[in-house]
C-alpha cells in the first residue's frame, strides 16, 4: 500500500499565495474577448471586463495577474494604451498571429481588472524593443503620487491616485523572443534597466524580476546581477510531443498520458537545479524563484486559428495542475511565485469562452480545490508509492523550455500538506495512474484526526472534459473514500483523481 | 456533432461570416477563435455571437 507520513507538529515554510498566480497575455482570445469585451458589448461587463469571467476567477482567490506578456511584453509600448480609447493607435501583435489590436485594454483597464479581481498586478516591462526611459516613465505613471510629468498625464487620463504595484518584470524571455540576447549582455542590460525601476510611492518597494532561462544562463545572471534583483523568472511547459508536433489536447494515447505526467513531474528537477545555482550566489535565499509561465502546451484545437493557442482541457490537465502544485509547495522556501499560462482561452486555461458562453475547465477546479493551501504553512511529508513511469535519461527530446533535460521517474501518488492560520490541515493527493485505483495510508504525526471532510475531481475517461454543450461533465464532488484510525487515515483513491482533504 | 452541414447551409453561413464585422484577418471569428471556413461546415455548430447571425430557424426547416 502507498504511504504518506505527515509531520503535523513541524513546518516552518509558508506556501506563498503567489504560487497560485495567473498570466494574461495579449494573445489569441485571452485578453480580448476572454477578459475584455469593451463597455459597449452585449455581454454583461463591468467597465469592459466580462462579469462571468471575473466572478469565476474571484472564486479562485487569484493572488496576482501577470500582464501584458509573455513575448508580447517586449513589443508593447505602454503609451499606446492610455488616453481616450478612440484615439489609441492599433498595433500588430507580431508574435501571435500578426493580429491587429486596438489597444483598448491598456494600463488603466488592466489595473482596474486587478482591482475587480482583488489581485496584485505583475507587469512585465519592455526590454527587447523598449528603452530605459520608457520603462521608468511607465513606473512613474503608475506609482507617483506627487506632481510629475507622468503623474500629471495619468491625472489627465482620469486617475488621480497611483495604483498599488509590487511586482515588475524587467523583460521576458530575453534569451529568445525578447531580443535573442546572450546571458552576459542581458545581465548588463538588467542592471541598467533595474537601476531606473523605482517605486515612487513613499513607503512602497518594487519587487524586480529578472529574466532567467536554463542553467548556464541562470548561472551568469545570478553571478553578475543577482544582488540587483528580487526574483529570477524561469519558464517550464509540459509538452508531451515535440515543439513541432506537441500532441492533441483531447485525442491522445496512453503513452502520451504517461509522457505528460512525466514531463510535468520533471519540473521538480528543473526547480532543484535552479535552486542550486541560486544558492551559490544567494545562500541567504533573498532572491525568489519565479516560475512565471508553466502548464500544458498542446496543438491548437482543430479548426481554430493556429496563432491563438486555444486548447481544450481534460482530466489529464487537472492531474498536471494537481501534481505541479504539490511539487511547488515543496519548493516553498525559494519559490515565491508561479503563473500558470494562461488565464482564459489560451493554453492550460482556467475558463474557456465562446461568445457569451463560458465554461470552467478541470484545471479551474483543481485551483479552486487547492486554494486552501494559499499562505498556509507547508507540513513536511514523505510519500512511499510505486513507480508509475520510469526515468528516462538522457533526454529523448529537447526540454519544454527549449533545452535538454532528463525526465524524472514518476510515482503513482503525488501529495502535499499544509496547516492554515485557523489550524486546519489540508492534504492534496493525486493518483496519476490512468486506470488503477489505489489505497494510501496517511500517518499523521503530532495529531489525532477527528473531523475529516474531502472533495474529489475525477472523470470516467482519460480525456473527459467540459464543453459548451456539456459544461459540467467534470466537476468536484464530495469525497468519502476514507477511514479514520487512531494515528492516521486510509484513503481509497480512484484512478486519475485529485483529492483534497480537510482535517480539523 | 461530427455531421457536415449541407451545401446550402454551408454557403449561407459562409456568406454571413464573410460580411460580419467580427471576422478577423479574413479567416477567424473573434467570438470563438475558429477558422470560419471550418466552423461553417459543422452542422451542429451555431454562430457564437451573443446575438447569433446564422438563421437557426431557416437551418432547422431545411435540415
Amino acid at each position: 500500500m502507498n504511504k504518506l507520513v505527515i509531520n503535523v507538529d513541524l513546518g516552518k515554510e509558508k506556501i506563498s499565495r503567489h504560487i497560485y498566480g495567473h498570466f494574461a497575455e495579449h494573445l489569441g482570445r485571452c485578453v480580448y474577448e476572454g477578459l475584455w469585451v469593451g463597455d459597449d458589448s452585449a455581454i454583461a461587463n463591468t467597465r469592459g471586463f466580462r462579469n462571468d469571467v471575473v466572478a469565476a476567477l474571484r472564486k479562485l482567490n487569484i493572488p496576482n495577474l501577470r500582464w501584458p506578456g509573455g513575448c508580447f511584453a517586449d513589443t508593447y509600448h505602454w503609451t499606446d494604451g492610455i488616453g481616450p480609447r478612440e484615439k489609441r493607435p492599433s498595433i500588430v501583435n507580431v508574435h501571435w498571429g500578426g493580429c491587429t489590436e486596438n489597444n483598448h485594454c491598456g494600463t488603466h483597464e488592466f489595473l482596474d481588472l486587478c482591482a475587480q479581481l482583488n489581485c496584485e498586478p505583475y507587469i512585465a516591462g519592455n526590454v527587447g524593443s523598449g528603452t530605459v526611459k520608457e520603462m521608468s516613465e511607465w513606473l512613474e505613471y503608475i506609482t507617483m503620487p506627487a506632481e510629475s510629468p507622468m503623474a500629471n498625464l495619468r491625472r489627465k487620463n482620469g486617475r488621480q491616485d497611483p495604483w498599488p504595484l509590487t511586482y515588475w518584470g524587467v523583460g521576458n524571455e530575453n534569451w529568445g523572443c525578447g531580443g535573442n540576447m546572450r546571458a552576459q549582455y542581458y545581465a548588463d542590460l538588467y542592471r541598467q534597466y533595474a537601476s531606473y525601476c523605482r517605486h515612487l510611492t513613499p513607503g512602497k518597494r518594487l519587487y524586480k524580476i529578472a529574466c532567467g532561462f536554463h542553467d548556464d544562463w541562470n548561472e551568469i545572471l545570478m553571478r553578475e546581477a543577482g544582488r540587483f534583483m528580487d526574483g529570477l523568472s524561469i519558464h517550464y511547459y509540459t509538452v508531451p510531443g515535440t515543439w513541432n508536433k506537441k500532441g492533441s489536447a483531447t485525442d491522445f494515447s496512453l503513452d502520451e498520458w504517461r509522457t505528460t505526467m512525466q514531463k510535468a513531474w520533471s519540473v521538480d528537477g528543473f526547480l532543484h537545479r535552479t535552486e542550486g545555482i541560486m544558492d551559490r550566489y544567494d545562500p541567504e535565499k533573498r532572491v525568489g524563484m519565479i516560475l512565471d509561465e508553466w502548464g500544458t502546451w498542446f496543438d491548437v484545437e482543430p479548426g481554430t486559428n493556429p496563432g491563438f493557442l486555444y486548447q481544450q482541457n481534460t482530466i489529464r490537465d487537472a492531474l498536471v495542475a494537481g501534481l505541479s502544485l504539490n511539487l511547488f509547495h515543496h519548493h516553498a522556501e525559494r519559490l515565491h511565485m508561479t503563473n500558470i499560462a494562461q488565464t482564459v482561452n489560451v493554453l492550460q486555461a482556467m475558463v474557456l469562452t465562446e461568445g457569451a458562453k463560458m465554461l470552467l475547465t478541470p484545471t479551474y477546479h483543481v485551483f479552486e480545490m487547492y486554494k486552501v493551501h494559499q499562505d498556509a504553512t507547508l507540513l513536511p511529508s514523505m510519500v512511499e508509492s510505486p513507480e508509475y513511469v520510469p526515468a528516462m535519461s538522457p533526454a529523448p527530446n529537447p526540454g519544454a523550455a527549449g533545452f535538454s533535460m532528463p525526465w524524472d521517474a514518476v510515482a503513482q501518488i503525488s501529495a502535499s500538506a499544509s496547516r492554515n492560520a485557523e489550524g486546519k490541515i489540508h492534504i492534496s493527493l493525486c493518483n496519476l495512474h490512468h486506470d488503477e485505483a489505489t489505497d494510501i495510508a496517511i500517518d499523521l504525526r503530532g495529531t489525532t484526526p477527528s473531523n475529516l471532510t474531502g472533495r474529489i475531481l475525477s472523470a470516467p475517461a482519460l480525456n473527459s472534459m467540459n464543453t459548451f454543450e456539456e459544461p459540467n461533465a467534470v466537476k468536484p464532488t464530495a469525497f468519502d473514500g476514507f477511514r479514520l484510525a487512531k494515528t492516521g487515515i486510509t484513503i481509497s483513491l480512484p484512478a486519475r483523481s485529485v483529492v483534497v482533504l480537510e482535517i480539523q | 456533432m461530427s455531421g457536415r452541414a449541407d451545401d446550402s447551409t454551408y454557403a449561407r453561413r459562409l456568406e454571413i461570416c464573410s460580411g460580419c464585422p467580427d471576422l478577423q484577418y479574413g479567416t477567424t471569428c473573434r467570438h470563438c477563435g475558429c477558422l470560419v471556413a471550418v466552423r461553417v461546415k459543422l452542422a451542429a455548430k451555431g454562430c457564437p455571437n451573443s446575438a447569433p447571425k446564422w438563421d437557426a430557424h431557416l437551418e432547422l426547416s431545411q435540415n
